[in-house]
């Protein structure tokens, strides 16, 4: 069954090879090739990365690592892979939505001048987050962590005659930069104490007999503020809003699915070196919970409607850090999963919005549209559904169980519980307005204006999409808790240094975790409640 | 005796100047391809010293022959790992500069011929074991760069070349001085004059002593890097040069400066160098900082790349002065990742000049959509420049940081902080320039780059893509000579170099 | 509802607490740098020019003065070098 592992460089080379030969023959393909063949690497790239997936799934295959070059040798910086149930999963996440998000580019770029480079952009992204997601090595990591950065850079600011677009992509890199700063901090730490950046020899082995609970602590702040760069948490959280200005599908895939994922992933992964902290994980988790507050806040007062999905990506983020710094690890991927599912479909169902009306942003503007677009509509309705959290939609689980690990650690983590609580009601209630602002009410359009539903290539994804939105809850339930066997040889060996570990205890009770369901279930419908008592009225 | 190698490639260039200049004058349309397909032997016979040249220490194609031998004067050449990525540098932008340098109207022979001066004495430099012989080349290749500055320079080059003479000179006087001391010194402990390397290396000198040849060699060799406070020669001097002239000042000229301190400093006053490393990192740090700082608010564009290398340089300068292997070994590639991206920028900011006769950031604007092809490599560049990780610039960076973290970490993370600077300063130009609509009428109809300037970038986006993601075929090479340098500085001193061990934890 | 349609103002709260500043500061460095540093180097190139040594770059008289000052300081520090002790 091992076949694939000695060719699992394919995944980061394929689609770095369709970048690397639409720059240079793009130009001479007419539409829709070059989109078809960027599709074409990513979507080879997502049924190797199936293929390899199985057997480790299944237990019959082991995580391994698969050595491909020396870098530095002098730091121990080298190019390997690791193929473990989290990077596995990371890549089908990326490979699986990169892959409809190609797709759907192919309708929405279409006319632009630059529709081969946009796909240039699209799969050296995909190369560039695969290498950050499968590497090894501390440094493999930082080339991935940059690359992106460099994509998101080049593709926020793809439209770079508009001012505003090279503004913003310059600002994305720079704040990011901050954030890097700190975690080439924390490689240095990481490197002066094991004397190696490959992850099999220093943190994922035996973290505890080299690292003192005030390195473990500063080398965790550096990472976090690293990751606070990259996934958009307070203070370094400016840029992503402002990143609105690349083409929908960039926000999709980089600034909601993937790239802002990055951080958590990088938390996640480094876990053992939080826990060792006895500060670390409690300051995460408040970081999470006050960004994802203070972003719904601001979510809630936008009349643009990416810039609602860009605070509410900001928001969703800060739950994944909630759920991480409560040592919920496997629900904050659970998160991470879902949220790459609906989030990727309500952005896209926005351009599919934008596009059918006319490069129109501003909701004021729209109104009634679920009659001219019928399948953005119903996918969309999903999409919001599963974000509000409504059973039995993705969101609905993911949320609960972040709500939940951060329930069960007891004592100050009570008080962002609670903050997680009103942010979900907040959630329901921007989105449910945002919903009847753009699909209810009496049309508010342009004069002269007849929007049309998108074209399939468009429609397709959102339809994919709103399948894996509405059923990816299942994954793990309390009583299927798929997810959680799967990932359990990544976190098993965690054990928070500022817990009592009365997680299992407390969430074993079968009766108190079904009532914070019923209770975050509540404040959802609460949030829909009072969103369609304050805006279908008034419309 | 084997083939004299190194002369001969310093023999080459000075004969090519030679057939340059003896062409007829008024064949103009032959004297830059004749210039551009010698100065590429050169490039050929390096590639020679590189193959054959084997990873160890010590020096390799080392050649000597007496010239005064009552003064212990000798021709003695060889190149060692840090020598050898120098001289490949050296003559890979050489025939980069020529073919850049097509619009040179004032008498093109004589410039052509002085760019291969400079590049047989920038060869002779990196090669010479013996003081004197360093000295005369290290002398010799001011006058080329003085003309060039001199004569084809803009408006204010006249100034510009005093400056960087005057500046020069007076390190270099007290480098003399230093270099006759040393030899004093060998003649009073031995019996007998040397100015031969090898044998001033076995010198045993007093701390005292030592303290103030540092000083002096330090001092020449800070003002060539340059160092912050003595790095103000630079800019003027950038801003006035031709392209040609920029790409070697900055690309191999100041290297001059790093390598000296790696080739005298550190080994011949190993007691002073451990000593005074603090002061040397201090200016270091604050040209990083600084100089970044200077660059975000420059309104030339020359200018501004002229400051983002006094900030680079402070990174290499701190690598040298960390005294650890990746630190020396960071210092040493980071030398030619300048060269390579800094040389790159240079010749675009040059081949703006050639089409808009200005360097003024606010003269541009929305050049991407009239110029595309340009705007891609400059983009390149940038972020080959900013250290991007797969590009050539991160893999000196991030050698240095960490391998100065493990002995001055504080200055580390303070140099860590010109990452961030240096992504302002570069995208907020590079924004100014090319994004947005182009909404000056001069800015509308500006051609892209040519087969021919295309093709100079070629090379370059090749060297900064391997050094970048496979440094190995530099580093192997390097390793050996820098842990001899370390090595050194142990044996002599009470440093010790802080080693990592995998599962072992430090302090 | 104005605070969160505004973002509660963060962007400009950085731009005056950050941005601006910064720029300031690194013009002030600037500033510093043409001013002081070069001018320090210009001011001494200014004094030995009233000191009687023309700059004036191609002129013979000048070459001569430059080699004969150079090989005098050479000398002269040569010569406080080994009358030092420590030698």
């Amino acid at each position: 069954m091992d076949l694939l592992a000695d060719y699992l460089w394919l995944i980061i080379a394929l689609p770095l090879a369709g970048a690397v030969a639409l720059h240079f023959g793009g130009k001479f393909l007419p539409e829709p090739l070059p989109g078809i063949a960027a599709a074409g690497a990513i979507g080879t790239a997502f049924l190797i990365a199936a293929a390899a997936f199985v057997p480790l799934a299944t237990g019959d295959a082991e995580p391994h690592v698969l050595m491909l070059w020396d870098w530095m040798p002098g730091l121990g910086a080298a190019f390997e892979i690791r193929w473990d149930q989290l990077s596995a999963l990371m890549t089908l996440i990326i490979t699986g939505v990169g892959t409809l998000i190609h797709i759907y580019s192919i309708g929405y770029m279409h006319g632009d001048p630059r529709f081969s480079r946009f796909f240039t952009y699209l799969n050296l992204f995909a190369a560039s987050m695969l290498t950050l997601v499968l590497a090894n090595n501390y440094a493999m990591m930082f080339v991935g962590w940059e690359l992106v950065g460099l994509c998101s850079y080049l593709l926020i600011s793809f439209w770079f005659t508009r001012p505003s677009a090279a503004a913003a992509g310059k600002k994305a890199f720079v704040v990011n930069r901050i954030g890097d700063f700190a975690f080439i901090v924390g490689l240095m730490l990481i490197f002066t104490q094991f004397g190696s950046l490959t992850m099999s020899e220093t943190v994922l082995v035996h973290p505890g007999e080299v690292l003192s609970p005030g390195t473990a602590t500063a080398i965790a702040i550096l990472f976090l503020i690293g990751a606070a760069g990259k996934s958009a948490q307070i203070p370094l959280y400016v840029w992503l809003p402002d990143a609105m200005e690349g083409p929908t599908p960039v926000s999709a895939l980089i600034h909601a699915a993937t790239m802002v994922t990055a951080g958590v992933y990088l938390i996640a992964r480094n876990a053992a070196i939080f826990e060792l902290s006895p500060v670390a994980l409690p300051i995460v988790a408040t970081v999470g919970a006050a960004t994802a507050l203070v972003a719904a806040l601001i979510a809630v007062g936008q009349n643009d409607i990416k810039k609602v999905l860009a605070y509410s990506t900001v928001s969703q983020l800060g739950y994944m850090f909630l759920a991480i710094g409560s040592a919920g690890y496997v629900a904050g991927v659970f998160h991470l999963m879902t949220h790459a599912f609906f989030k990727a479909l309500l952005f896209l169902g926005a351009g599919s919005v934008i596009h059918g009306m006319h490069e129109e942003q501003d909701m004021r503007k729209m109104g009634g549209l679920r009659k001219a677009m019928p399948i953005t509509h119903a996918t969309m309705l999903v999409a919001t559904l599963a974000i509000a959290g409504i059973f039995p939609f993705a969101g609905f689980f993911s949320k609960d169980e972040i709500l939940a690990a951060a329930f069960a650690n007891g004592g100050y983590y009570l008080v962002l519980w609670g903050v997680g609580l009103f942010t979900a009601f907040l959630t329901a209630f921007y989105m449910t307005r945002q919903y009847i602002m753009v699909f209810w009410g009496k049309p508010r359009w342009v004069e002269g204006l007849t929007p049309h539903e998108s074209s399939l290539w468009m429609t397709v994804p959102l339809m994919v999409l709103a399948v894996l939105s509405a059923g990816a809850g299942f994954l793990n339930t309390p009583q299927l808790h798929t997810l959680e066997d799967y990932l359990e040889p990544v976190f098993e060996a965690l054990n928070p240094a500022h817990l009592e570990s009365e997680l299992p205890r407390i969430l074993g009770m079968d009766g108190l975790a079904f009532g914070l369901a019923i209770v975050s279930l509540g404040v959802a419908v609460i949030g829909i409640g009072s969103a369609l008592f304050v805006y279908a009225r008034s419309s | 005796m084997d083939f004299p190698m190194l002369s001969v490639l310093i023999l080459v260039p000075v004969l090519a100047a030679v057939i340059v200049m003896v062409l007829p004058a008024n064949r103009t349309e032959l004297h830059l391809p004749v210039a551009l397909v010698l100065s590429l032997l050169p490039v050929g016979l390096a590639g020679v010293l590189f193959a054959r040249f084997e990873s160890a220490a010590g020096f390799q194609f080392v050649e000597q022959a007496a010239l005064i031998e009552r003064w212990g004067i000798s021709w003695h050449l060889g190149i060692d790992g840090i020598a050898l990525p120098l001289i490949l540098l050296t003559t890979v932008l050489v025939p980069i500069s020529i073919a850049a340098s097509t619009s040179i109207a004032k008498s093109p022979q004589l410039f052509l011929a002085m760019v291969l001066l400079l590049e047989a004495g920038l060869i002779g430099v990196f090669s010479a074991l013996d003081l004197i012989v360093f000295f005369v080349f290290f002398e010799a290749i001011l006058i080329p760069m003085y003309f060039i500055i001199g004569i084809w320079g803009s408006e204010n080059r006249i100034y510009a070349a005093i400056k960087f003479f005057l500046y020069t000179a007076f390190g270099s006087a007290l480098m003399l001085a230093g270099i006759i001391a040393l030899s004093v010194l060998q003649q009073q402990k031995t019996g007998f004059a040397s100015f031969d390397y090898n044998e001033l290396l076995t010198l045993e000198i007093a701390p005292g002593t030592q303290a103030w040849l540092f000083a002096v060699f330090g001092i020449a060799f800070a003002i060539k890097v340059p160092m912050f406070p003595v790095h103000t020669w630079l800019p003027d001097a950038h801003v006035q040069a031709p392209t040609a002239g920029s790409v070697l000042l900055a690309g191999v000229m100041l290297k001059l400066g790093t390598y000296g301190f790696l080739r005298f400093n550190l080994p011949l006053f190993p007691d002073a160098a451990v000593k005074y490393a603090p002061v040397v990192a201090t200016l270091a740090v604050i040209g990083i900082v600084y100089g970044a700082a200077v660059a975000i608010v420059q309104t030339d564009l020359k200018k501004l790349v002229a400051y983002s290398s006094v900030s680079h340089l402070g990174f290499i300068m701190l690598g040298i002065v960390a005294f650890t292997q990746s630190g020396l070994d960071g210092g040493v590639i980071q030398m030619v990742n300048h060269g390579i991206t800094t040389g790159a920028l240079f010749l675009l900011v040059g081949m703006l000049y050639e089409r808009r006769h200005t360097k003024l950031i606010a003269d541009f604007g929305g050049l991407q959509k009239t110029m595309p092809i340009f705007a891609g490599v400059f983009l390149f560049s940038t972020f080959a420049s900013i250290g991007l990780p797969g590009l050539n610039g991160f893999v000196g960076e991030f050698l240095v940081l960490v391998g100065s973290y493990a002995t001055r970490p504080v200055f580390a993370i303070i140099a860590t902080a010109g990452v961030v600077l240096a992504a302002i300063y570069l995208l907020w130009a590079y924004e100014r320039v090319f994004t947005g609509e182009p909404d000056k009428p001069e800015n509308v109809n500006v051609p892209d780059l040519n087969l021919r300037e295309t093709l100079i970038f070629v090379p370059l986006i090749i060297l900064i893509l391997t050094l970048g993601l496979y440094p190995k075929v530099l580093l192997n090479r390097i390793e050996p000579s820098t842990a001899a340098i370390i090595d050194r500085i142990e044996a002599t001193t009470d440093f010790v170099e802080p080693t990592f061990v995998i599962g072992e934890p430090s302090e | 509802m104005n605070a969160s349609e505004n973002a509660f103002w963060v962007d400009r709260f950085y731009g005056k607490t950050i941005v601006l500043p910064g720029k300031k500061l690194a013009q002030g460095m600037a500033s510093f740098d043409s001013f002081f540093v070069d001018g320090a180097v210009n001011g001494v190139a200014g004094v030995v020019k009233r000191i009687g040594v023309s700059l004036k770059p191609l002129q013979s008289g000048y070459v001569r003065s430059y080699g004969a000052t150079f090989v005098a300081g050479v000398i002269g520090l040569v010569i406080f070098f080994l009358t030092r002790g420590s030698l």
